[in-house]
Order: structure tokens, then sequence, then C-alpha cells
């Protein structure tokens, strides 16, 4: 029976010491809250309690149009991010 | 034959498929081709094959079709459907690619071992991939009795045994590139509808669509009235021009709302929150995409993959907007008579290879099939190879006969493949008249629950145990499922718990909340430090 990454031993696997697990999980975090943010703030606008925020007009389109826009944006911006700070490491 | 043309074009792009099925059968000489194609599939090509991977009957079909009978809060579907690629990318796929071989299972064992967690993930993968098949041959049952006129059972029967053909001839490397050359006839088939549209009936300027959507009452709320619209007659000798009837409903009825209204298709804030919970969350435990992060080098080229398929999720999800709008304007009169006949979710499902059909007669109704089959094969055809990996490599290679030969377990999975796919095409009879987009979320819902928590909390906390894991498992699949059959049995209670529209609100908290106590109070944390390291090691 094979096991996951056979052939690789585990212990001495070329890698990350805690401080630098620290790190990517510290970066992670900032960028997941960043886009939840944003996430969850436009899903709850378009929701009927908040409705009449969602509703405003700018520029002819309701907000509710331009928060969900905005998801994309903040998405495609934390996955630059996200691929720029594995380049750094 | 009800569209002679239509149907060749989408037989053509059929033989295309079962033919590149075929080629893939030279690269699958061990149970590793046919699982992950070797791990040797390029960034570009994996980004592409995850995109047409995602890119369901839900998001091709559902999403838009819902737009049209709904208006723009359907669209949080999608925006949500896009925003769990960025949970994926960020938390899950350089540490899943880096400590896992195979399935989503090799994880949990790779840092606890043991029988049960192999049992365990199999299972879930299995409910949770069948579960997900059902939205796909339902969409393409309904799509071949659009286009041939045949009977609802003969074309699921049909739609089922290519699905499972594809896998059983392919595996792995075939699959790739069906599902690469899927997702590109996909995107271009939705920005074709776009451009179309927006050239035949706005005059060439997309933002005329979204202005003729705030003077329009979406057919939801609409056909509530229809009986009571006086539709003016048209001007002796010429024609009734497009949107007349939307028209009139608009000048009858000045306070309902428009197609851009929010809060119209939500019912309240609890659902939207399970939906968009779910949503996000749903991809990080959904195995046929996970498995996808195997068929590369590394962890590096996991997320360079998942780069392509975000940038090509979001153009495609915009486009859905202004064409979920277009439709609903451009078929206004049609959209109502369905609901006034009942036929709602045949509506959602099917509005779009009708709006292909009036923008462009049969030759774009052939392509605008052809793009829904493909999202609905690649999927499907991910789901089986999923599957059926967990199966063979998990549970047949890893408990029931370690000692078997590749060949045995090549031979098993491909049974596997048989045997679910007629599970799956049994339950798609039952589910017939469900909107593909609300089954696919449900699905989501379910896999948020439980393989989403464990995987990440695998990958990042040490103090995770194996019983955590076990029990998380255990109580978010229970929990999600007796919501999700509780939807579709019409149930409006469990226990005194309002039922809502998915699961995940009350799965997802119960799930976390569960391993983390039982993890506090247990012990078994497997090699957590080495896994740790392996996991987060750089590429």
């Amino acid at each position: 029976m094979s096991t996951p990454n056979e052939g690789q031993p585990l212990a001495a696997a070329d890698g990350a010491d805690a401080d630098a697990i620290k790190r990517k999980r510290g970066t992670a975090i900032k960028l997941l809250l960043a886009f939840c943010a944003m996430y969850f703030t436009a899903a709850m606008i378009a929701t009927p309690t908040f409705a009449h925020i969602a509703g405003i007009e700018i520029l002819g389109m309701p907000l509710a149009i331009y928060t969900g826009l905005l998801v994309f944006v903040v998405g495609i911006v934390v996955t630059r991010l996200c691929l720029a700070q594995d380049k750094g490491s | 034959m009800d569209n002679p043309i239509a149907f060749t074009i989408l037989a053509i792009s059929l033989a295309a498929v079962i033919y590149i099925s075929w080629w893939g059968r030279r690269f699958t000489s061990s149970t590793k081709d046919f699982y992950v194609a070797g791990g040797k599939i390029s960034p570009r090509l994996n980004g592409w094959a995850m995109f047409g991977d995602y890119c369901s009957a839900a998001s091709f079909l559902g999403v838009a079709g819902a737009i049209a009978l709904a208006g723009v809060d359907s669209w949080w579907v999608a925006i949500g459907f896009f925003g769990a690629w960025i949970f994926v990318l960020v938390a899950l796929a350089g540490p899943l690619k880096s400590s896992g071989k195979f399935t989503v299972g090799d994880v949990l064992i790779g840092r606890f071992g043991g029988r049960s967690l192999k049992f365990l993930a199999m299972f879930t993968t299995v409910v949770i991939g069948t579960l997900y098949l059902v939205p796909q041959i339902v969409g393409a049952g309904h799509l071949f009795e659009l286009l041939l006129g045949w009977d609802y059972m003969v074309t699921v029967v049909v739609s089922a045994v290519v699905m499972g053909l594809m896998v059983i001839l392919g595996g792995m490397m075939g699959t790739t590139y069906n599902q690469a050359v899927q997702g590109i006839i996909l995107l271009v088939a939705m920005l074709l509808l776009f451009v179309m549209a927006a050239a035949l009936y706005f005059g060439g300027n997309p933002l005329s669509i979204v202005a003729h959507a705030m003077d329009t009452v979406p057919p939801t709320e609409a056909a509530k009235v229809i009986g009571q619209v006086v539709v003016p007659p048209p001007a002796e000798g010429a024609a009734h021009g497009p949107f007349v009837l939307a028209e009139a409903v608009r000048q009858g009825f000045a306070d309902l709302p428009n197609a851009l209204t929010p809060g119209v298709a939500v019912p309240d804030i609890w659902n939207q929150l399970s939906l968009v919970l779910g949503l996000l969350l749903g991809v990080a435990g959904l195995p046929h995409i996970l498995i996808r992060f195997y068929t590369v080098k590394d962890a590096t080229d996991a997320k360079k993959g998942a780069q392509i398929t975000i940038l090509g999720l979001a153009v495609f999800y915009i486009a859905v907007l202004f064409v979920g709008f277009a439709t609903m304007m451009i078929l206004y009169d049609e959209l109502i008579q369905m609901l006034a006949a009942g036929e709602r979710g045949r509506a959602t499902n099917m509005a779009i290879p009708l709006l292909g059909m009036e923008l462009g007669g049969e030759v774009v109704l052939g392509i605008i099939a052809a793009g829904a089959m493909a999202a609905m094969l690649s999927t499907a055809v991910g789901l089986l190879i999923s599957m059926t990996t967990s199966l063979s490599h998990d549970v047949y290679a890893g408990v029931l006969r370690p000692q078997s030969s590749d060949r045995e377990r090549l031979v098993f999975a491909k049974l596997g493949a048989v045997v679910l796919t007629v599970i799956a095409l049994a339950a798609s009879v039952w589910l017939k008249d469900q909107n593909v987009a609300i089954l696919v979320a449900m699905c989501f819902g379910i896999a948020a629950s439980t393989f989403a928590p464990v995987l990440i909390l695998s990958v990042w906390w040490k103090g995770l145990t194996k019983e955590g894991v076990i029990t998380g498992l255990v109580v978010g699949l229970v929990v999600s499922l007796v919501f999700t059959f509780a939807r579709f049995g019409g149930v409006p209670e469990v226990f005194g718990i309002r039922v809502l529209g998915n699961p995940a609100l009350y799965g997802v908290p119960v799930a976390l909340l569960s391993i983390v106590v039982v993890s506090l109070l247990t012990r078994t944390t497997g090699n957590a430090r080495e896994f740790m390291a392996l996991a987060h090691r750089d590429s």
C-alpha cells in the first residue's frame, strides 16, 4: 500500500520551520479577512433587511451591483498578492 | 427531430469529447495515470481544466436562468462560486498539493493514518460527488428534451451513459484535455451570448441592458399579476416591437420591484448568510476540484493554475449577470408563460438555450447546447474520477485488498463509475424539477460542513486530533444531510430549527465546534510537526 508522498522523508522535509509556518498563516489570515470583509458586507447589503442601502443609486446603478462587482476586483487583488507572496518567499 | 442543425453541432462536439477520452487512453497505463495523470499536467492546462470542471450546469444554465427569472439577487450564487476560489487559493491549494497524493483522504491519512479515516473520507467523497452529479444529469436531460423532443427519462439515461463512458475510456489525462477544451467552449459561448444580445437588442451598448433591467419587473413578480396586464395593440400595419409585455407590466404596476432591486428573491438575511457561507467554503470541500491540484508538479504550479481559473471565472460570472438580464427582457413572454404553467425548473434551466435559439436560430442554439453539454460533462466526469479514485485508492487498495495489482484497482475504479452513475441517475429522476443551481449550492453546503473545516484545520492547526476529524466529519455530514433532505421534502422545521435554503449555516459552525472541542479533549495529533513542515515547504 502506498502512502502519501512516499519516498519523501517527512521529518527531513525540505522545509518550513515553525516561524515560516506562522508567517504564512498570518499572511493567509490577513488576505482572507480582507476578502471576507468585502464578500460578507456585499452579501448582507443585498438582503431585504438592508435593501434600502443596497438600492441607493450611483450613476444609474444600485449600490448592490457595485459591491458585487467589487468582490471580483478584491478577489483578483488578493489572488495577485497571494502569488506575489509565494514569489517573495 | 425538432432541431436537426443544433443537434448536429451538439453531436459533433460530443463525438470530439469521446474521441479525446479515447485518445487519452494511451496515457493511462497505471492507477497514478488514471487518478491524476501522473502529476504531469502544466499549470495553464490545469487552470483551464479546473475552469471547465468547476463551471457546471449550475454556472452555465442555472445562474443566468435564475437571474432571468428573479433579477439581481440570483447573481449572488455566481459571486459565491467565485469567492470560493479565493478561499481555496489562499488557505488550501499549496498545502493540499504538498501533503497529498491522489485524494483529499490522503491529507488526513498523511497526518493521522488509520482505516476509519479512509472509509469516512471515501464515504463523504461519494455522498458529495453523487449529489453533485445529479444536477449535471438533470440539466443534460432537460437540454436533450428541448433539443430533440425526447422523453426526459430517455434523455437522462443517454446523458448518464455518455458521462460514465468518458471516465471509463479516458482516465485523468483525457478528462483534463476534455475539461480544458470544454472550459474554453463555455467561456466563448457565454461571451457570444453577451455580445449577440447586446448587439441585436440593445444597440451594442452593454450598459443599455442594465438601463432596461431597471425598468423591468422580474418575471417571477410579473407572473403574479399577469392576468391584469393590458397589452396595447400595435399601430396599424406594424408588428409588436421587443419588450412590449415588459413595458405593459411596468406601466400597469409601477410599484413592483425591478430586476435590479435587491432583496426580492432573497427570503431573509439568514438564508442569504447560509448560502454565501456554504458557497465560500464549499470548494474547499469538493473532491473533484481538489483532486485537480494533484495533477500538477508542485504547490506553486497548483496556485498558478488556480489563478488562471479565478481570472476566467471573474470574466464568466460578470458576463452571466448581463446575459441573465438580457434573457429576462428578450424572453419575457416565454418565461412568464412557463411560470404560469408551473414549469419553473424548466424555465430556469432552459432559459439560456432558448436565448441562443432566439438570437441566432439553430446554429447558436447548437453552440449554446454544446457549451451547456460541455459544462455538464466536464463536471460530471471530474466528479466520477474523484469518486472512483477515492473508492479504489482509499478503500480497495488501502483497506480491502492492499495486495491488489494496478490492473485490479483500475477495474474496481471503472466498476465504481458504473454503479455511481446508476445511483445518480435514479436521484435525477426524483429531482427532475429542481433548479440545478440550487442543487449545486446545496452540495456546496454539505462540502462546506464536512471536508472544508477538516482539511483547513488539518493543514493549519497542530492541535487538531484524529478524534476531532472523525467527529467533525460525522457531525457535519449528518447535520447538513438532515437539513438538505428536509428542504427537498418540504419540511419547514427540524427539531424546532427552521430549515433554510442551504444547510451551511447549521452544518459549518456545528462541525467546527465539534472538531475544536473534541480536539481540545483528546491528544492524537498525529505526526503534526512533520506533516506541517511537509505541507508548508517552499516548492
